[in-house]
This record gives structure tokens, sequence and C-alpha cells, in this order.
């Protein structure tokens, strides 16, 4: 759809462990779970797009330095769908987080059918010079 | 608006209602489904984050469109975006009705990122059970013949 996304993606430190690239240019994830990574100078903001996801139909979860963002939609009665290009009812989105970011600091809001989660980055540690002994 | 984006009508079913393909390409398109519970059709676009204020649903000459732009969000200072698979900017859809639905009778709520627009059938183009009468009018004295080997 849009091939201008994609260098972006690869020179980001955030490795979107679930994208296949299949040789083609234009591979772009569509459909629910797709997301957008915002880094600020205290946290790196993820918005994933969730439309008729319910907070109840929504997990995230960290793990291995992860964070894996899952879900789950009722659909309408399917005998009595006539026309459909509404893609999955269910997605799983797998995110490599980046090891300055704080795991055990995360926030989720979802309004409208965006789910934002909000990483707060650690806080800088601080340079410790190591003293070298000599063997006297 | 160009002639040739009439000819490109898909029919979806029974051409109760088609999908215009779009003429620009400088327009997304949201994802919809259309489903049919007989006396009314409700169809679902997936717009998340959209804000109502720039959402527009308009029917006109028997197309129903759904047109309006979607923006980010402003960034926060020295804030970088590192990743973006989500669709920005204008988008738009249009929907031809058939006679059957009732135009003025649409309706529109915007819930968890889905617009849900329900357009109900003209009561006429239901499906009803046509009662056959008789031309001699029999029906009435039918039933009382039955009353009367029941007693």
């Amino acid at each position: 759809m849009n091939g201008a996304t994609l260098p972006a993606v690869m020179s980001s430190p955030f490795r979107i462990a679930d994208r296949v690239f299949d040789g083609r240019l234009d591979v772009r994830y569509v459909g629910p779970g797709a997301v957008s990574v915002t880094e600020t100078g205290s946290a790196t903001i993820f918005e994933f797009d969730v439309p008729g996801f319910t907070a109840d139909s929504l997990s995230i979860d960290v793990e291995d330095g992860r964070l894996i963002v899952a879900g789950r939609r009722e659909e309408a009665e399917g005998d009595r769908k006539v026309y459909s290009e509404r893609r999955m009812t269910s997605f799983r989105r797998i995110l490599t987080l980046d090891r300055r970011l704080d795991p055990s600091a995360i926030t989720a809001d979802l309004a409208n059918g965006v789910l934002k989660v909000t990483v707060a980055r650690r806080p800088e540690s601080e340079r410790r010079r190591i003293d070298v002994r000599t063997a006297s | 608006m160009h002639l040739n984006q009439f000819e490109n009508t898909l029919s979806l079913f029974n051409n109760f209602v088609n999908e215009m393909l779009p003429d620009v390409a400088d327009y997304w398109r949201p994802e919809l489904s259309i489903t049919d519970y007989e006396d009314r059709f409700v169809i679902e676009c997936e717009l998340p984050g959209v804000d109502q204020e720039h959402l527009s649903l308009d029917v006109h000459d028997g197309i129903l469109e759904i047109s309006g732009e979607r923006h980010r969000q402003e960034l926060p200072d020295g804030a970088t975006v590192r990743v973006d698979e989500r669709r920005w900017g204008a988008f738009r859809r249009r929907i031809r009705l058939d006679d059957s639905v009732n135009a003025d009778l649409i309706e529109a709520d915007y819930q968890d990122g889905i617009l849900r627009i329900t357009a109900p059938r003209q009561k006429e183009s239901l499906p009803r059970k046509i009662e056959i009468r008789s031309a001699s009018g029999s029906a009435a004295p039918k039933a009382k013949v039955v009353e009367a080997s029941q007693s």
C-alpha cells in the first residue's frame, strides 16, 4: 500500500517479530492490530488500531522483553453477513521492547477503537567508574 | 468526478447494495461489512480513532457516502515516530443503495471505533405472505362448518 513506511521500520530499534517480509516492498500489516510506535524522551508509546474490540477482549503481556498484544472480537451473526472486507476477528502482535524501557512501568488506555500502551523508559543509570586494583 | 466511476459498480448481492470503487487514490478505504436482517441492513465500517467532527455520512442520488479525515495527534516536542502501520488522512467509501432501502430512515452511531449504519428496508419491499382469497368469498362459512363438526 505504501512502501515509504518500510525504511522507517528497518531502521527502528523496535523489531516487529510477527511481520512477514515476503520479498515484496509494499508489504504492510493491515487490519486490527496495526500499530504505530512513537518515542518521546521519557517513554515509548505503542498505538494499536483495534476497532470493535472492547477492553475485555484485549490482552497485554510482557514476556522475555517482548510486548504481546492480542485480541478477539465477537462477530455479528455470520450467516446474515452478506458482504465483508473486515479482516480478522482475532489478532496477535509481538514487539521486541528496547532494553532502555522498563517493562514493569506499562499503562494502557482504550478509546474509540485505539489501544494506547505506554512503556516508560528506565531512569538513566549513573555512570560508575571502577577502580583497577593492582596486585602489589 | 468521472463518468467511469459509475461503470465500476461491483455488485454485492442481488443489487440491493452496490459498492462504488474509488475513483481517486488519494483516499484510503476503511473496511466494511454488510449484514442483512431482513427488515434492515447494517453496515459496519472500521474507523478507529476518528473524531466525530471529522466524520460525515451523506445520502445523495441513492448513494450513501462515508467520508472524513483521520488526523494524527500532535506529537510532543522531541518525539519521533519509529513505526507507522496505521492509515491517516482522508478516507471515503460509497455504497449505492437500492430502492428497497428507505434512505430517510438511515441512522448511524460511532462506538469503539466502528461506524454502525442502520438502513431500514421500505415496508413494501419486505417479504410478506399474500393471502389468497377465493372469488366467491366463502372463507367465513367454511370455518363455520369445521366448528359444527367438532361439537
